[in-house]
């Protein structure tokens, strides 16, 4: 068996040296000191009295004979208690070279239950090495996994569908159409690569921030209407809402909540909200959020694997979590933190499902643009915003006389929500 | 020749409509989940049904057994980025006919497709050997994977950890292997564990 191992393991082979070197063991020092440590005094002590008795000289061989038993039989000792002393570690090494490797087992009376405590730590430590080993190993499939299924499948699409446009006569229409979907793909397959470039390189180093003051109902604002900007068929309306000024960095806070934002709008169904709180910035949206069982900890992983079942087999068909694992980094760069949570919609509807990005130290207002309202002194409004396009919504109508009038800073038609208790602004498609 | 195709990816859909039309066949049919495409299949009776393997609700592997069963003039087709021998298996379980890739260009798809139409008892899935295991060594194997000792596993399974080191004994015979590592480094390259 242990040839076996060798055969399959070549770094233990290497580490096996020829020559005199193979007796540079732990097992052959521990021998060598229990066998001076034995010998020795022994040897004092009758050559001592042996001079004392007149041993020494032509009488010696008696002597002599009985100092060699004593050396053999330190050795046989010494190599013997070295042998049993050392057994856990040369269990663990053949564990290891086996493949066989068992964990550390607390209070089971297991097979390792006797281990030393060094041992143990060795044990918890290799142990600790296999699991962030197979971690990586996970993320690898994961990573090759989104290669093959995830990035194959589009491009082999797009391939069929340019050669369609290149040796098919199409209506303009329908050719218009294939277009927009081949662009609407390549924007999405980018999106894929660059996510997988952040998440490979916040797993490596530290998310660099450029903080300043920064208003987060205009950021929300930008992220709505680029999120509007981007659809090629209307969607659910974005309404954002809050208000509020942190230290952050703009550019990068952004990307994570378009990334929050996207996935959002891919599963709202009649509601979708960019929202300023108290504490950070939410996207809130009506679909069904995180699957069961699922939690931020577990998901928003870099290289999370996709499980699929097929005929009763588990196979890593993607990675998840991708877009996740990037929002917690900058979350976490900026002092806070990413949390998942249902809140209650409306009666008979099911709760949205709220991505929070805590940040520390927000601050209410907005001045920036400093309009401030008659009703509520401490907030304020846009003070000179862009042309607004009125809207012949319903829910504009049915806005409450007591917020602000419609307005829009990008042009697109705008209306007031009535469902936050701050005013809010909806981006209809 | 009238066929059904079914992928839960809109573009790949779309993409393969235009291609087979191209090539002289008639979609009948996109469906974009299995049961769709089952319905679909039923429903216009087609000559083939090219079927995603992985599509939501329903396997493109399932849709095939169903079909076998419920209409199995209707011959099934699998087209996948998948190639885990366990997958391919369960596709020749399942009645598969054919089992291309989706990286497969055009006209040799469409080649294909009418070789199976043609003569369609031609077995033209490709040759894999995956071993069959007992349920009891499936259950095993992905606990092998994670680390579990004998004990553990014992534990886990509510058995005996003999009767664990047994199940391990004929597992190592079924996939050749040595020891755990390449027991489940075995039952990987197979496709039997993620």
């Amino acid at each position: 068996m242990n040839e076996e191992a060798d055969r399959q393991h070549p770094l233990l082979n290497q580490a096996k040296t020829p020559g005199l070197s193979r007796f540079n063991t732990l097992r052959v020092q521990f021998t060598l000191v229990i066998f001076l440590l034995a010998f020795v005094p022994n040897a004092i002590l009758t050559l001592g009295a042996g001079r004392d008795l007149g041993l020494l000289g032509g009488a010696a061989l008696p002597l002599g004979l009985w100092l060699g038993l004593v050396a053999v039989f330190s050795a046989v000792v010494g190599w013997v208690l070295s042998g049993a002393l050392l057994r856990p570690l040369s269990r663990l090494t053949g564990e290891l070279g086996r493949g066989d490797f068992y964990p550390v087992q607390t209070g089971l009376g297991g097979r390792n239950a006797d281990d030393p405590q060094e041992v143990r730590a060795l044990r918890a430590a290799f142990s600790g090495l296999l699991d962030r080993l197979g971690t990586e190993q996970g993320r690898r499939n994961a990573f090759m996994a989104t290669l093959v299924h995830d990035l194959k499948t589009p491009l082999v699409a797009t391939g069929h569908l340019i050669r369609t446009l290149s040796n098919r006569p199409l209506p303009d229409l329908e050719r218009h159409a294939l277009g927009e979907h081949l662009l609407t793909e390549n924007a999405r397959l980018l999106g894929l690569v660059q996510q997988m470039a952040d998440a490979h390189r916040f797993e490596r180093e530290d998310v660099r921030l450029t903080s300043a003051e920064t208003d987060l109902r205009a950021l929300l604002d930008r992220v709505a209407l680029r999120l509007q900007q981007g659809r090629v068929v209307p969607g659910v309306p974005v309404v954002v809402s809050g208000e509020g000024l942190a230290v952050v960095d703009a550019a990068v806070l952004e990307r994570a909540v378009a990334n929050l934002a996207d996935n959002a709008a891919r599963y709202a169904s009649r509601r979708l909200e960019l929202r300023v709180d108290p504490d950070g910035v939410s996207v809130c949206d009506d679909g069904p959020g995180l699957p069961e069982g699922a939690s931020i900890a577990s998901l928003a992983q870099p290289f999370n694997a996709q499980p699929v079942e097929i005929a009763g087999q588990k196979y890593t068909a993607g990675t998840a979590g991708l877009g996740l694992y990037i929002v917690r980094r900058i979350a976490e760069a900026h002092g806070g933190e990413l949390i998942y949570r249902r809140e209650p919609f409306s009666e008979n509807q099911p709760p949205l499902s709220v991505m929070h990005i805590q940040l520390p130290g927000v601050s209410g207002g907005a001045p920036e643009r400093p309009v401030t309202r008659q009703s509520d002194p401490g907030r304020t409004e846009p003070a000179d915003p862009p042309p607004v396009a009125q809207t012949s919504d319903a829910s504009a109508s049915a806005s409450p006389p007591d917020l602000p009038a419609p307005t829009s800073w990008s042009g697109l038609p705008v209306s007031v929500s009535s469902t936050s208790a701050l005013p809010s602004q909806e981006v209809h498609p | 020749m009238k066929l059904v195709i079914a992928d839960d990816h809109p573009l790949f859909l779309m993409g393969l409509g235009y291609a087979l039309r191209d090539q002289g066949f008639e979609v009948l049919a996109q469906a974009s989940d299995g049961l769709s495409a089952l319905d679909a299949c039923l429903r216009h009776q087609p000559d083939a049904a090219l079927l995603d393997v992985k599509m939501p609700g329903m396997t493109g592997i399932e849709v095939c057994a169903r079909l076998k069963r419920e209409a199995p003039s209707v011959l099934s087709v699998l087209i996948t980025t998948f190639s885990e021998p366990a997958v391919v298996q369960a596709a020749r379980d399942a009645g598969a006919r054919g089992y291309l890739s989706k990286e497969t260009p055009p006209d040799e798809l469409a080649r294909q497709l009418r070789d199976i139409m043609a003569r369609p008892d031609v077995n033209r899935l490709p040759q894999v050997s995956v071993p069959r295991l007992t349920p009891r060594e499936t259950d095993v194997l992905p606990l092998l994977a994670q680390g579990y000792s004998n004990k553990e596993i014992a534990r886990s399974l509510g058995v005996s950890p003999d009767t664990i080191k047994d199940h391990l004994a004929r597992l190592y015979i079924k996939l050749d292997a040595g020891d755990r590592t390449q027991a489940v480094s075995r039952a990987r390259t197979l496709g039997l564990i993620a």
